[in-house]
């Protein structure tokens, strides 16, 4: 056996080679972790390796050229030719080897590219094509997605990003493999709409972002659906979800205030995850939806503003709960020890009420006055408190303020900070003694400052919670942010 | 599973001798030299190891192994990786494998042909002027690649 010999003039390397010894699979393998590019270098090895390189079955072409803009035009061209060359390659190969991967970035400039783009695909689903990407978001034209890509026998992943659907060539869809879908920026209408729902049996996982052309989605049937995202996209009229799916663990609707909305979730028993961003949320269908799913784990209501009062109580079983810009919330009761996180973000002139022993991360935001303090004598109990503000003057409490009410968060032990702008010298704060709880100088154990300008105000910041919490035992400042 | 060659070899001699003193078996290894085959039992061992102290905490887990993966990275040679990945592909040790192809491709990663195949000990067995129209035809492929 040869030993491995150090060339010290020119760097390392092995006398003979042994890697060819190794399986293709297991020499793919090592390219898998490479840049796309360095993988179609791998041809020009030698020609075992090229072998190698034409059973790829990842194939990613990105034709966007982020790094200079000189020569585009050159470049495009050297992208054609090259992709070109790469699968027909492939398509004189005797067996034909399978392109489980395939994903294609390009701008198109005009029509006349599209049928360049069709043989490509056309290509790629006779070679069993599993994951299909396209993106053509910077294409100056709507690019027709081929009829035969919602044919496709093979495919379990589809994810397309700007382009169109159209009815005429479409008639209906057939996808008994398909798993994942996701379409943002794509043009459809009702009617594809409908063919995609009935047509992909054993789908797990769909998106809709920022479509235009569908009015009416119905989601029914979709036995092994796992996950629903219906996001932003334009003129839609009607939603509805008429699902027993059992399986839907995850479901996100974010479409502003749409004229018929008609969500019946009850079946889903499984529902982990829900996020609402609609104003068409009432109490009533709330109240019903947080007892009826016992699973239900993670709530998220933006812009409800069809909710006047929240009450949880101890049998509903969220762990999370995050309130935004609701802007008629009058009252929220909270009143479960199974509540583990809390975020508001909102108006702080509620009735807020809040008996939640599990609660361990509170986050609230907004500026001072005597009610969000009030306000903030109710997260006493939380383990973790996470103050998101604007303004760094905003944490320090008007001295006014702070000689007429109790400290509120005496019992707070972590404290983490996010602020944006840079710190506003702080007067030095009178300290507890005259006040029946102890203060948060005597509590405080940690504080993370996540800032999101700069280290220059670490030094003063430090000085100041060391100086002012005695028991701080952790102090660390981060810049760009910490989750 | 770790070690799936030897474990078949066990298996098999099982079958065969019922009487066999498991612990002082001598299984013949031919295609592994004693230099890798050490740096993988110790793989192994502290892969294991690992596992059974963070027997609920996947990440902690996960953490620790990558650390240790760290650690030995800095020990072994570049060119001792391809007679690693020999090793471990032989004896059909799967993470071990992973984790050198991933150490493998780290170090040629961006790097330029020339390198690669002095990495690699090959040859460019290339006809004359085959090399250069691949080249021409690959263009695309060659912008923006680091000089070794």
């Amino acid at each position: 056996m040869e030993q491995a010999v150090v060339d010290n003039d020119v760097g390392v390397g092995v006398e003979t080679d042994r890697l060819s010894e190794l399986q293709i699979e297991v020499l793919q393998h090592i390219l898998s972790f490479l840049p796309t590019k360095q993988v179609f270098q791998s041809t020009l090895l030698s020609t075992t390796w090229r072998h190698v390189w034409t059973t790829f079955p990842t194939l990613k072409f990105d034709s966007t050229n982020k790094r200079n803009l000189e020569d585009v035009k050159r470049i495009k061209a050297n992208f054609y030719k090259f992709v070109e060359k790469t699968l027909r390659i492939r398509h004189h190969q005797s067996e034909r080897s399978q392109i489980k991967n395939f994903e294609l970035m390009d701008g198109l400039p005009h029509s006349k590219s599209m049928s360049r783009v069709d043989r490509w695909i056309s290509f790629v689903l006779e070679s069993d094509v599993e994951e299909l990407n396209l993106d053509f978001r910077y294409s100056q034209i709507d690019y027709i997605l081929p009829h035969a890509v919602l044919f496709a026998k093979s495919l379990t992943a589809l994810t397309l990003y700007s382009c169109k659907l159209e009815s005429t060539c479409c008639g209906d869809i057939n996808l008994p493999s398909l798993k994942k879908l996701s379409l943002s920026f794509v043009y459809a209408d009702d009617q594809i709409f409908r063919n995609l729902v009935s047509g992909c049996p054993v789908i797990e996982d769909m998106k809709f972002g920022n479509c235009r052309g569908i009015k009416s989605m119905k989601f029914f049937g979709l036995p092994k659906v796992m996950a629903i995202t219906v996001t932003k996209n334009d003129g839609l009229e009607r939603l509805e979800l008429a699902l027993e799916a059992s399986n839907l663990y995850y479901l996100c609707i974010d479409q502003g205030s749409i004229p018929e909305l008609n969500l019946h979730l009850l079946p889903c028993k499984n529902l982990k995850e829900l996020i609402i961003d609609t104003p068409n949320v009432t109490e009533k269908w709330l109240d019903e939806h947080l007892s009826g799913l016992p699973l239900l784990e993670n709530l998220r209501l933006r812009v409800c503003s069809g909710l006047e009062r929240i009450k949880l109580s101890s049998r509903h079983h969220l762990k999370s709960l995050e309130l935004w810009l609701c802007k008629n919330l009058v009252e929220v009761m909270i009143d479960t020890p199974k509540l583990c996180r809390l975020l508001y973000f909102g108006e702080t002139a509620i009735s807020f009420s809040l008996n939640a022993l599990g609660l361990l991360k509170a986050e609230p935001y907004g500026t001072w006055d005597a009610k969000k303090i009030e306000f903030l004598s109710k997260m006493r109990n939380s383990k973790v408190f996470k103050l998101n503000i604007i303004d760094f003057k905003d944490v320090i409490i008007p001295k006014e303020l702070r000689e007429t009410l109790p400290s509120p968060l005496y019992n707070v032990k972590h404290l983490k900070l996010s602020y944006e702008k840079p710190i506003y010298k702080g007067e030095n704060p009178s300290c507890c003694k005259f006040l029946p709880f102890p203060c948060w100088r005597h509590c405080l154990k940690t504080v993370k400052i996540d800032s999101l300008k700069g280290y220059t105000d670490e030094e003063l910041l430090y000085k100041y919670f060391s100086e002012n919490a005695k028991t701080l035992e952790d102090f660390q400042f981060h810049v760009g942010g910490i989750a | 599973m770790k070690f799936c060659a030897v474990k078949q070899y066990f298996d098999d001699e099982n079958n065969n001798n019922i009487t066999s003193g498991a612990s002082t078996t001598m299984i013949p290894l031919p295609n592994v030299e004693s230099h890798p085959l050490a740096i993988l039992i110790t793989y192994c061992k502290k892969h294991l190891k690992i596992k059974a102290n963070n027997a609920d905490n996947k990440k902690e887990t996960e953490k620790e192994m990558e650390q240790y993966e760290q650690e030995l990275l800095k020990k072994v040679m570049p060119q001792e990786l391809t007679e690693l990945i020999l090793a471990a592909n032989y004896l059909n040790f799967k993470e071990a494998l992973d984790f050198f192809c991933r150490a493998v491709a780290s170090a040629i990663q961006n790097k330029s042909i020339e390198f690669v195949r002095k990495f690699f000990g090959l040859e460019s067995d290339f006809e004359l002027g085959e090399e250069e129209k691949l080249r021409e035809e690959f263009a695309w492929s060659f912008e923006g690649v680091d000089e070794d």
